[in-house]
């Protein structure tokens, strides 16, 4: 929360028509200013921001430092490119420009885009260093664009002339997939900015993580999204939250487990739906890793993930074996109603176990709860209109005992093949 | 005393010695103007400091610790220093007290200017100091007096150390110990007494000679 004035340092030459950078560099270099001066002002309500370009036909002040983010948003649009990057006197009338600023309390920062290549030599830039140092002027570097021979040994050169207490950085943004703005984000220029402009920054960097999991279909290169040393905070808060999630998922799982032995029917009424899991990475990886059958992933996270496939293969192919068996064992001289009735009874009970279950036991719960006879014969014989006795009842009875046993091999040639 | 001559406030009136001085130091009747409480160390900042807050460190040594070498002012881009010394009160400088070396990095011209308090190396090289002092290069304490007519109502001063003995060669300039001495009178900022009303009420005040009830009545 530091009071600071900031004079932002555009390039707008023409070099800045390359596409290297999505769409072109001046627009990526634009989307980048409007991120610094939102998190800027941000951080503390009496910052101010001011701009000025370094090529076209000279060094231009857009804007003078100012607090409303609106007019330098807006000083941004209708930016022609051309001309070509003059670094040293575009620094020299930043510094003018925070001399004349109208809060002599605030610090003072230029934050420099430098795109082209540099054409002054070192030493210049050294004495540019120093006289910054000298009033105590810090400035931040964002080297993106042209990489010609000298370049980030000059930009590092005038960095260290510079640097005084670590109030100056340098970021080297090289082509390629990085957005600039991303970049930036994670780099010091953000999180040098204190609590205010760090919150900011975890909040982009939030949604950032968040757009790449989706694309990348959550196999980034790290964990959550959110690399650990750049962000932390994030990174230990998404690691709590899965972890509380898979605690909750357990529990409710034993839930489960406990209701489907009380109520075959009603089933595992369970929270811990398979859809529920709130992980940002988990929903997007569930039907992909389904439809390929057989996901290979050995993370930490996805071995619940594997755990809730492999349960939702076997259930949907007990469901199937289940479906076609009940089908096909129903027979002759039993009442539509009662074979109905029962064929429901399995469905359901093979839908609930596949959607309650995060463990084999319900479903195995189920088929031994089902295979009893003594207790299914009892269910019968409430069941109006039955008589157990029947001896069609009784031949249902012992198709169901064969389609648990068909199942169970099902399920156990399914794991067999996963494992393998 | 002409103390308060052109002061439109409230204020104590500290005649002389006795009332702000170092209790240590009674042996040395010399330093019972010397300026430490009334000055404002958390306002007061360096320019080209070549460690931060060194500036402040050197402005800080008590009197007991004037000859210590630790810690030290030394300049960091170039030769110049700028210093703003604010103090918290009103203050008639009498001198200013400093030690150097009398090696070639111990600074030569001081230009002292009166109540800038936002100031950088451009003005102060361009404006015209309040008054110009020449620190001699030795090693001892150096008492220079200021002309105290210029310095009667200082609230903050400006030292700017423009170059040092080595005439050139020598990019650094190292000060070891500032000190100041002269009479203070604490400032005080809130108004006398505020009277706020939303209109005139004209029975509280002394009727106008001349004018009478009305508008247009003769005059008296």
């Amino acid at each position: 929360m530091v009071l600071e004035a900031t004079m932002i340092c555009i390039d707008n030459s023409e070099w800045m028509r390359n596409g290297d950078y999505a769409p072109t560099r001046f627009q990526a270099q634009a989307d980048a200013v409007n991120l610094i001066c939102g998190a800027k002002t941000q951080s503390n309500p009496e910052n101010t921001v001011g701009v000025l370009t370094l090529a076209g036909k000279g060094v231009r002040v857009l804007v003078t430092p100012t607090s409303d983010l609106g007019k330098i948003l807006s000083c941004m649009h209708g930016l022609d490119i051309g001309g070509e990057m003059n670094l040293t006197s575009g620094v020299q009338v930043a510094q003018l420009a925070l001399k004349h600023r109208q809060n002599k309390h605030q610090r003072q920062r230029i934050v420099l885009f430098a795109g082209s290549p540099v054409a002054s030599d070192k030493k210049t830039l050294e004495t540019i260093g120093k006289k910054l140092r000298k009033t105590n002027i810090a400035l931040d570097i964002v080297s993106f664009g042209e990489e010609d021979d000298n370049k980030s040994e000059k930009l590092d050169a005038l960095l260290s002339a510079v640097i005084s207490n670590e109030n100056s950085h340098i970021v080297h943004v090289p082509p390629g997939q990085a957005i600039l703005s991303d970049v930036l984000i994670s780099s010091s220029i953000f999180t040098g900015d204190g609590e205010g402009g760090s919150g900011f920054a975890a909040a982009a960097a939030a949604g950032a993580a968040a757009a790449a999991a989706a694309a990348a279909g959550g196999a980034g290169g790290f964990e959550f999204g959110v690399d650990p040393n750049l962000d932390p905070e994030l990174a230990l808060a998404l690691r709590v939250s899965m972890e509380e999630e898979r605690a909750r998922q357990e529990a409710a799982a034993k839930r489960a487990a406990d209701e489907a032995s009380k109520n075959q029917t009603e089933g595992g009424e369970s929270s811990g739906q398979g859809g529920d899991v709130a992980m940002m990475d988990a929903s997007p990886v569930v039907p992909v890793a389904a439809a390929d059958k057989g996901p290979d992933f050995m993370d930490e996270e996805s071995a619940l993930l594997e755990q809730a496939l492999k349960m939702s293969m076997a259930e949907s192919a007990a469901a199937a074996a289940a479906q076609g068996a009940g089908d096909v064992t129903m027979g002759d001289g039993m009442s539509e109603d009662l074979a109905l009735a029962l064929q429901m009874s399995m469905q359901e009970a093979a839908a609930a176990a596949a959607a309650g279950g995060t463990t084999t036991p319900a479903s195995s719960d189920m088929s031994r709860v089902l295979g009893d006879q003594s207790f299914v014969s009892s269910v019968l014989a409430s069941l109006p209109g039955v008589d157990p006795n029947d001896p069609s009842v009784r031949d249902v009875l012992a198709s169901f005992q064969q389609e648990e046993e068909q199942r169970k091999n099902d399920a156990k040639g399914k794991d067999t093949e996963k494992q393998g | 005393m002409s103390h308060c001559h052109s002061e439109h406030h409230d204020h104590n009136h500290d005649h002389g010695d006795g009332h702000e001085h170092d209790h240590t130091d009674d042996i040395t009747p010399a330093l019972q103007n010397i300026l430490y409480e009334q000055i404002d160390f958390s306002k007061l900042f360096t320019l080209n400091e070549d460690e931060s807050n060194s500036g402040r460190a050197i402005c800080q040594k008590t009197w007991a610790q004037r000859l210590e070498p630790e810690p030290e002012l030394k300049s960091s881009a170039d030769e110049q220093l700028l210093m703003v010394v604010p103090f918290t009160g009103q203050v008639r400088l009498h001198s200013i007290l400093i030690r150097t070396s009398n090696s070639s990095d111990s600074p030569k011209t001081l230009k002292v200017f009166l109540n800038q308090d936002s100031i950088d190396f451009e003005t102060a090289s361009e404006k015209v100091p309040t008054q110009t002092l020449e620190i001699s290069q030795t090693n001892e304490v150096q008492e220079i007096p200021v002309k105290r007519a210029y310095f009667s109502t200082t609230r903050s001063l400006a030292l700017f150390f423009e170059d040092n003995w080595s005439n050139g060669e020598e990019e650094e300039t190292r000060i070891s110990y500032l000190a100041f001495k002269g009479d203070f009178m604490k400032l005080n900022r809130e108004p006398v007494s505020v009277l706020y009303e939303a209109a005139a009420n004209p029975t509280d005040h002394k009727t106008i000679v001349g004018i009478g009830q009305g508008v247009g009545r003769s005059i008296q």
